[in-house]
């Protein structure tokens, strides 16, 4: 059971959507709900897309957790945050979004008793494996640092309106033509093996 | 009719269960109620981690094991990929602990083979001899309590 008090989680009829993506040979789960889209960079540079929502640097979330992963600059970044600020984190794969019942999602065990246990907030099963649930706080912080700036535009705050209005919300930011990126539209999955993005 | 029983003072002979196996060539012993299986080994999935030979998580079906390091315990590295799974029963729950393959031995030792260590708050908790070998004795219960180790 997700220990989590439900009102800091967006829970929707009993069920929370997270992210789920790779980092070295590790399944993290972003929650959904931080979610505010997925970049493909173009090939040795950070897109003017990034700058223009107010992401000055990407970070690589297998450092942030000590996971050996080799990068490459074509791996997917994903941008995490909320009204206030935004996080650019590059993974190794996005596996795409996968719904999950409250009570299928568990502490992180009880034998993990280091700072570990402020950076999941739990985990489930998923597909053959399991997929660490990353606690949002953690991963976004409460303070602004260096690779990001304030934003007091308004953004969505609802996995489903950042899944459907992404494009949407980055034309509106001036961003010109949308092609000179890939956007990677977020469609839930219910299987990994399903997805037509498995090859991320 | 003569029978034979025994006497008000005798006990019966204590008798110990051991199970012997190996992590990367060296040879441990660990009292057969402290393990909770022997599986095939399955890949681990790496869990960032500040705590000490926790750093991974293994999936049995619907179950899920923390992974202890004894390799990494011991100091020693697997020499090949004949690898087993043991369920330690720790304390705190059980936990998969990755050993050679090759099956693991049971023995039965009696009392006078096993020799405690005086207290201590190690999860070596003493020696025993197998024939000719004296192994040493760990405490799945205890595993990974080092007081070497702050």
């Amino acid at each position: 059971m997700d220990t989590r008090p439900e009102s800091e989680a967006l829970v929707q009829n009993g069920v929370r959507s997270f992210l789920v993506v790779i980092c070295g040979r590790t399944r993290l789960a972003i929650p959904g709900e931080i979610i505010r889209g997925i970049v493909r960079p173009e090939e040795g540079a950070v897109p003017d897309a990034l700058r223009s929502l107010n992401v000055n640097r990407v970070g690589e979330l297998a450092d942030r957790l000590g996971l050996t992963s080799i990068v490459s600059t074509s791996d997917p970044i994903l941008i995490c945050g909320t009204a206030a600020f935004r996080r650019a984190f590059r993974v190794g794969g996005v596996e795409g979004l996968h719904d999950v019942r409250v009570e299928c999602i568990f502490p992180l065990l009880p034998h993990f008793r280091g700072p570990e246990r402020h950076w999941f907030s739990g985990m489930f099963l998923y597909s053959d494996s399991v997929a660490l649930v990353i606690d949002s706080r953690w991963l976004l912080g409460q303070d602004l640092g260096p690779d990001q700036t304030a934003d007091t535009a308004a953004a969505p705050t609802s996995s489903d309106e950042a899944r459907a209005g992404s494009a949407q919300w980055l034309a509106s930011d001036g961003l010109g033509d949308p092609r000179r990126f890939d956007l990677i539209e977020l469609e839930e999955a219910t299987d990994a093996d399903d997805l037509p993005w498995a090859e991320l | 009719m003569l029978t034979i029983s025994p006497g008000q003072n005798s006990k019966p002979a204590k008798t110990v269960p051991i199970v012997v196996f190996s992590v990367g060539g060296q040879r441990l012993a660990a009292r057969a109620e402290e393990v909770g299986g022997i599986w095939p080994w399955t890949e681990a999935m790496p869990v960032p981690s500040g705590t000490r030979f926790v750093d991974a998580i293994m999936r049995q079906g619907e179950k899920v094991f923390p992974v202890f390091n004894l390799a990494e315990r011991l100091r020693v590295k697997f020499q090949s990929q004949d690898r087993l799974w043991m369920i330690a029963k720790r304390f705190d729950g059980p936990m998969a602990v990755c050993i050679d393959g090759g099956t693991p031995s049971f023995e039965v030792l009696g009392a006078d083979s096993i020799h405690y260590a005086n207290g201590g708050e190690s999860d070596i908790i003493g020696m025993c001899r197998i024939g000719a070998e004296e192994l040493p004795l760990y405490s799945l219960t205890r595993l990974g309590d080092d007081p070497r180790e702050g």
